[in-house]
């Protein structure tokens, strides 16, 4: 409050004058969440943005591992205080810097892989096999063998995918324990088909069948993974009662018992989604209200079959989102300022679509480091790439920024630091504020020799302008 | 049909029949071991009339036990008493017929007698008859003028210096009706051969007994009461009770307070022509346990499982080591995942007089107890989470209607606010207060079960931030006095964020636990059926390989034993929780020894690490080391032993190491390393044991079953002996 007021005053200053206006003196909530035009970012777990940017460059990710590791343990805990046995993944397509995955894999998270390269970085980073789970639609010979050998996890996509994990099987002699990956509509979410069996059409009973006849493989566990940004709890509850109830009925009819029930990712971040109404706030749940929409069914659910003397199922989940996304700041600077035809003001900044993004589907919270004089106006917020798409923002009241001003973004932390681009740009520094106050980079700003390190020329492409050769010989 | 049960061979039959004979003797000084027994017989030689006395009696009443197929625990206790009364009256009666129809009137008197008190004793109070029927027997048979001793015995007639040694030693001589030094030698060498505690006990038993008796009637003839005093000692100090400081000193007051009972009777008995025999001893041993039975502490009385001191020093140990104090009431955690003591057992706040034996549970992180402000109920970690049943029983009494406090206030109106009683098993009733309200899902008069979800944490009542009270109380009267008790099968955060796996534990304020999990593989890789038979090959020091083998065997009392074809056994429980061994006796086999030490206490939970203190003496010392031991540790010695335990992906197997530390003296530890190999289908299937350079290995190579009747046996191979070495030998990751 003092804070505000001072800077209230120096509007006065005749130093620097500023043609009068007048404004509002809100900031409550409105039908359209708080006012937020006047917050600001200024530190980051108490370092300072500015001296980040003065020591790593612009734009920067910034990643604090304090709000990392709290986010992991209290959807840890969340769940751990409301079911007996519970194994926390961690998504690697959502960020598989090795400084993120390695913070959560000390938080006792595993890994959670979709391809072959994945499963190699996990492996890399110590990630033993059998702490691995391998979904995807797209596991080759080489990487099923890999993951068959070294007790991962393995989600069986396709029958196709079975008949050839079953050849591998019996050339390693082994009897793979393996799941299922089952789609089927909810109620509440759009249901994400192409992956795995459908339950309405009876391909899922019919696979968890195929499986129970064979010698070299043996069904240990069910997954599902409903969508991604999942807002309403009601749908989780909805797949655990489906899960379950499929689960009886294939431990009925196949005499399996299955060990593990997957329930996928999907919980959503404190992001705000484009074209949706309430504001995160509101909207997105926490991880205990997941929880207890999770464990609750899963209680109901596994009731009988406790009764019956089974020990209750291990609950799998695969939470990207949820644990990474505000614990990862972006932070760019103004570059140039203009004015729109429309009337708007247009910023462009030194960091676009090709590292955040996700800008295509949130409107991501944005800050500036110091809070700028002058009314907040509506403004574009645009990346440095020469495309029309690369916008940041649509549209943001902020009052008028000046060049070399510092923006926080946030949260960014889920799936930009995978799907970024190497565009036009060279993609900058990642660094990581510790939970000891230290600083370290942990993904260094590409140069030239990291982008044409993979490239070769041909001999005869050796030269751009032979011709110019000769002449100078 | 493999194994016949063909009738034992005449010879062997003879070597049983022989066995229990001296066994019986044995039991007077309360050991079975042949050997004992053969010393004690040997002592009633002394007196070849009361020896001989001794036999018909037995053989009458074992001719009575068997006719009339008495239990088994009366003929045991029949055979004893018909002894002594058989050993007294061929002592004091003249050879003479009627004399011997006597004999078999009172040894008949003696059984019938045994048969009418055991159940009754046992009933009012567990209390043992020790040798009262025969002492009942003796003063209605004893002829109204007895036989003085013979005086001169078998024993050569050696000039004992009179004093204290000599009566002492005429004193034990007289437990067999042989007061004779020679003979109290040789008793007093079957009781140290049987166990020294015992031995140390009948010598300073005695000793008490002689003060009280110099101090209150000087004089008096010493031997004839003497015994009374070693046995008293010796039946409350190590039989009947496990070994101890405040055992001890009821083990001496016993045998003091025998003194002056054997005084009294002595002047009431006389003028009838009767002695006081045993009743001293008999009444001095049932007024302390009866009394100690009300003891809380101090003595830990074994009265339905008498055994050797050493054998309850050692089972007190392991029951130390892995059960915490007795008498606890068992509870599991009434909550899933870590949660954190807010207030212990005698809490500063409000755990104290009547209710000081209460746990309190919330959940901190960074040192708060709630996220956001903490304005509102749903911002304290803890509130809204399933609330468990600690146990099995019937629900006495809900309440669920009381409102939550808002965070910082008490309602001391209501102050266990909402809340749930269960009637446990034993009686006690366990309360979990405090709940939310319209969250209790049981009704009074439901049976729940351990694990139960049965309400959730809330905010009602005495309780300024939602927290979850437990404790067990006494009646089902709200609020009626606790009683200690701990919680089992436990997951406890260490110094360093490690977990360390606790069989019970009582956590004390700010200590963060969380109950373990049962992982399906290792319960059904560590089962043991009744009747499986494990085929084992062992080696020593990499020299050739021979077999060994073991199978499951249930006790009559339905124990389950795990006992090798060498006789040696050990018992085990199989809880779904832990697998435990204990008790192992028989003769000396190194490899069922390295077995109980390479999985003698496994948790079949999630767990990694945890400790055990099994008995040194299945530590493979050197003979040095186990004179050293048995010099120096009477009550026997115990193991420092951490285990560790991580599962090999490549060998498809958990292994399970452990450190065995044996303090030989401050400052000398010896140490065994101990690595168990198993695997989900088969089991334990290779075990190595490693001290000092000296290896011992052990490696399964079949499992089998034992034939049923209309089950026939089978037996498989599981594993090739290559296949174990590759086990061995891959050098795989640690996971």
């Amino acid at each position: 409050m003092n804070k505000s007021k001072s800077k209230l005053y120096s509007l006065t200053d005749p130093k620097h004058w500023i043609a009068p206006t007048i404004r509002l003196h809100g900031g409550g909530l409105n039908k359209f969440g708080a006012a937020r035009h006047h917050l600001t970012t200024e530190k980051i777990d108490g370092v300072p943005v500015a001296e980040l940017v003065s020591r790593f460059g612009s734009p920067l990710f910034v990643i604090s591992e304090k709000r990392l590791r709290e986010n992991a343990r209290r959807l840890k805990r969340a769940f751990a205080t409301r079911w007996p046995q519970v194994i926390n993944a961690w998504s690697y397509k959502t960020n598989y810097l090795g400084a993120v995955c390695n913070t959560l894999h000390q938080e006792g998270y595993w890994a959670e892989v979709v391809s072959a390269f994945e499963y190699e970085k996990a492996r890399l980073l110590g990630v033993p096999g059998n702490r691995i789970i391998f979904n995807g639609p797209c596991k080759l010979r080489a990487a099923l063998r890999q993951a068959a050998e070294e007790g991962a996890r393995i989600h069986l996509d396709s029958l196709d995918e079975l008949y050839l994990l079953e050849e591998v099987a019996r050339e390693l002699g082994k009897i793979v324990p393996v799941a299922m990956r089952l789609n089927f509509d909810t109620g509440y979410t759009d249901p994400w088909s192409r992956f795995g069996f459908n339950l309405e059409t009876g391909q899922a009973l019919d696979c968890a069948r195929r499986i129970g006849a064979s010698s070299h493989l043996r069904l240990a566990g069910l997954h599902t993974h409903l969508g991604t940004f999942v807002t309403d709890t009601r749908a989780y509850a909805a797949a655990v009662r489906i899960l379950t109830a499929f689960m009886d009925t294939v431990e009925e009819q196949t005499g399996t018992v299955i060990e593990y029930l997957d329930l996928g990712g999907g919980f959503a971040s404190k992001n705000a989604m484009q074209g949706v109404y309430l504001p995160p706030e509101q909207l997105v749940p926490s991880a205990e209200q997941y929880a207890e929409a999770v464990c609750d069914a899963l209680m109901a659910g596994t009731r009988e079959r406790e009764a019956r003397g089974l020990t209750r199922p291990t609950l799998i989940l695969e939470t990207g989102r949820a644990v990474v996304d505000d614990a990862v700041s972006l932070v760019a600077s103004v570059v140039a300022n203009k004015r729109l035809p429309d009337g708007r003001r247009g910023t462009v900044l030194d960091a676009g679509v090709n590292l955040m993004f996700t800008a295509f589907w949130y409107n991501h919270d944005v800050r500036p480091v110091r809070r700028p004089d002058g009314i907040a106006e509506e403004t574009v917020l645009y990346g440095p790439m020469c495309m029309n798409i690369d916008v940041m923002r649509q549209s943001i009241q902020i009052p008028p920024l000046s060049v070399g001003d510092l923006l926080v973004f946030n949260p960014v932390g889920a799936y930009n630091n995978t799907q970024w681009l190497q565009f036009i740009e060279y993609r900058p520094n990642v660094a990581m504020v510790l939970e000891n106050g230290k600083v370290e980079v942990v993904r260094v700003r590409e140069d030239l020799a990291v982008v044409i390190g993979q490239e070769r020329l041909p001999p005869s492409l050796s030269l751009p302008f032979p011709e110019e050769r000769d002449a100078n010989v | 049909m493999q194994t016949s049960e063909l009738s034992p061979s005449f010879p062997a039959r003879l070597a049983e029949q022989l066995r229990d004979f001296l066994s019986g003797y044995g039991a007077v000084v309360f050991t079975v071991r042949p050997a004992v027994g053969a010393l004690c017989f040997a002592a009633t030689w002394a007196f070849p009339s009361a020896a001989l006395g001794g036999m018909i009696a037995i053989a009458i009443s074992a001719l009575l036990s068997r006719s009339f197929v008495l239990p088994e625990e009366i003929r045991r206790a029949a055979f004893v008493n018909a002894l002594l009364t058989g050993l007294a009256l061929g002592a004091f009666q003249p050879v003479s017929w009627p004399g011997l129809v006597g004999l078999g009137l009172a040894a008949a008197t003696t059984v019938w007698l045994t048969a009418a008190l055991v159940p009754l004793f046992w009933r009012n109070g567990e209390l043992p008859v020790l040798s009262l029927p025969f002492t009942l027997a003796l003063w209605l048979w004893l002829p109204a003028l007895p036989a003085s001793l013979p005086a001169i015995g078998m024993l050569p007639r050696t000039e004992f210096a009179p004093g204290m040694m000599a009566d002492f030693l005429t004193s034990l001589g007289w437990i067999f009706f042989s007061p004779h030094p020679w003979a109290g030698i040789m008793v007093f060498a079957a009781l140290a051969l049987a166990s020294r505690w015992l031995a140390w006990l009948a010598a300073s038993g005695f000793a008490a007994g002689y003060i009280v008796l110099a101090l209150w009637a000087p004089g008096v003839e010493v031997p004839p009461l003497g015994f009374n005093f070693a046995l008293a000692a010796m039946a409350v100090g190590g039989i009947y009770a496990a070994p101890g400081m405040g055992t001890f000193l009821l083990a001496l007051f016993a045998a003091a307070l025998a003194a002056p009972i054997g005084l009294t009777l002595s002047y009431w008995l006389r003028p009838i022509g009767l002695f006081p025999l045993s009743a001293p001893f008999v009444a001095a041993t049932l007024i302390v346990l009866a009394g100690a039975r009300m003891a809380a502490r101090g003595i830990n009385l074994s009265l339905a499982q008498p055994a050797l001191p050493e054998q309850h020093a050692e089972a007190m140990r392991l029951e130390a080591a892995r059960l915490g104090p007795r008498g606890c009431v068992p509870l599991s955690a009434p909550f899933l995942g870590e949660w954190q003591v807010y207030q212990g057992f005698d809490g500063e706040h409000t755990h104290r007089g009547p209710w000081r034996y209460g746990l309190d549970f919330f959940i901190v992180e960074d040192g708060r107890s709630f996220s956001g402000e903490g304005r509102a109920l749903a911002d304290y970690h803890a509130f809204g989470l399933p609330v468990l049943a600690p146990a099995a029983g019937e629900v006495m009494a809900v309440r669920d209607g009381i409102a939550d406090n808002a965070p910082g206030e008490v309602n001391t109106r209501e102050n266990w606010g909402n809340y749930i009683l269960i009637r446990l098993p034993g009686g006690a009733c366990a309360l979990l207060a405090h709940l939310r309200q319209g969250s209790v899902t049981v009704a009074q008069g439901v049976w729940v079960k351990a694990g139960e979800v049965v309400a959730a944490c809330g905010n009602s009542g005495r309780s300024p931030q939602p927290h979850l009270h437990l404790h067990v109380q006494d009646g089902r009267a709200l609020g009626s006095p606790t009683r200690p008790f701990q919680l089992v099968n436990l997951l406890l955060r260490e110094q360093g964020g490690v977990t360390d796996w606790r069989p019970a534990y009582l956590p004390a304020q700010g200590e963060r636990v969380a109950p373990a999990h049962p992982e399906p593989a290792l319960v059904q890789a560590l089962a043991l059926p009744a009747g499986r038979r494990l085929y084992f090959e062992t080696r020593a020091n990499g020299g050739p390989w021979s077999e060994w083998e073991a199978e499951v065997k249930i006790t009559l009392a339905g124990q389950t034993r795990l006992t090798a074809t060498s006789g040696a056994s050990a018992a085990f429980v199989h809880t779904g929780a832990m697998l435990a061994f204990f008790d192992r006796s028989g003769p000396a086999d190194p490899w069922l020894d390295l077995l109980l030490l390479a999985v003698g206490l496994t948790p079949m939970t999630n767990t990694r690490h945890w400790r055990d203190a099994p008995p040194a003496r299945l530590f493979p010392a050197r003979p040095a080391m186990r004179g050293w031991l048995w010099l120096t540790r009477p009550l026997g010695a115990f193991l420092d032993s951490t285990y560790r335990r991580t599962w090999h992906e490549t060998s498809a197997a958990w292994r399970q190491s452990a450190i065995h530390l044996l303090a030989s003296a401050p400052g000398w530890q010896t140490r065994l390393e101990t690595i168990a190999v198993i695997m989900p289908e088969a089991g334990l299937v290779h075990a190595t044991a490693k001290t000092g350079g000296r290896l011992w290995e052990i490696r399964l190579v079949a499992i089998g079953q034992s034939a049923d009747e209309g089950i026939p046996a089978w037996k498989n191979a599981i594993l090739s002996p290559n296949n174990i070495e590759k086990l061995i030998n891959h050098t795989g990751e640690n996971t």
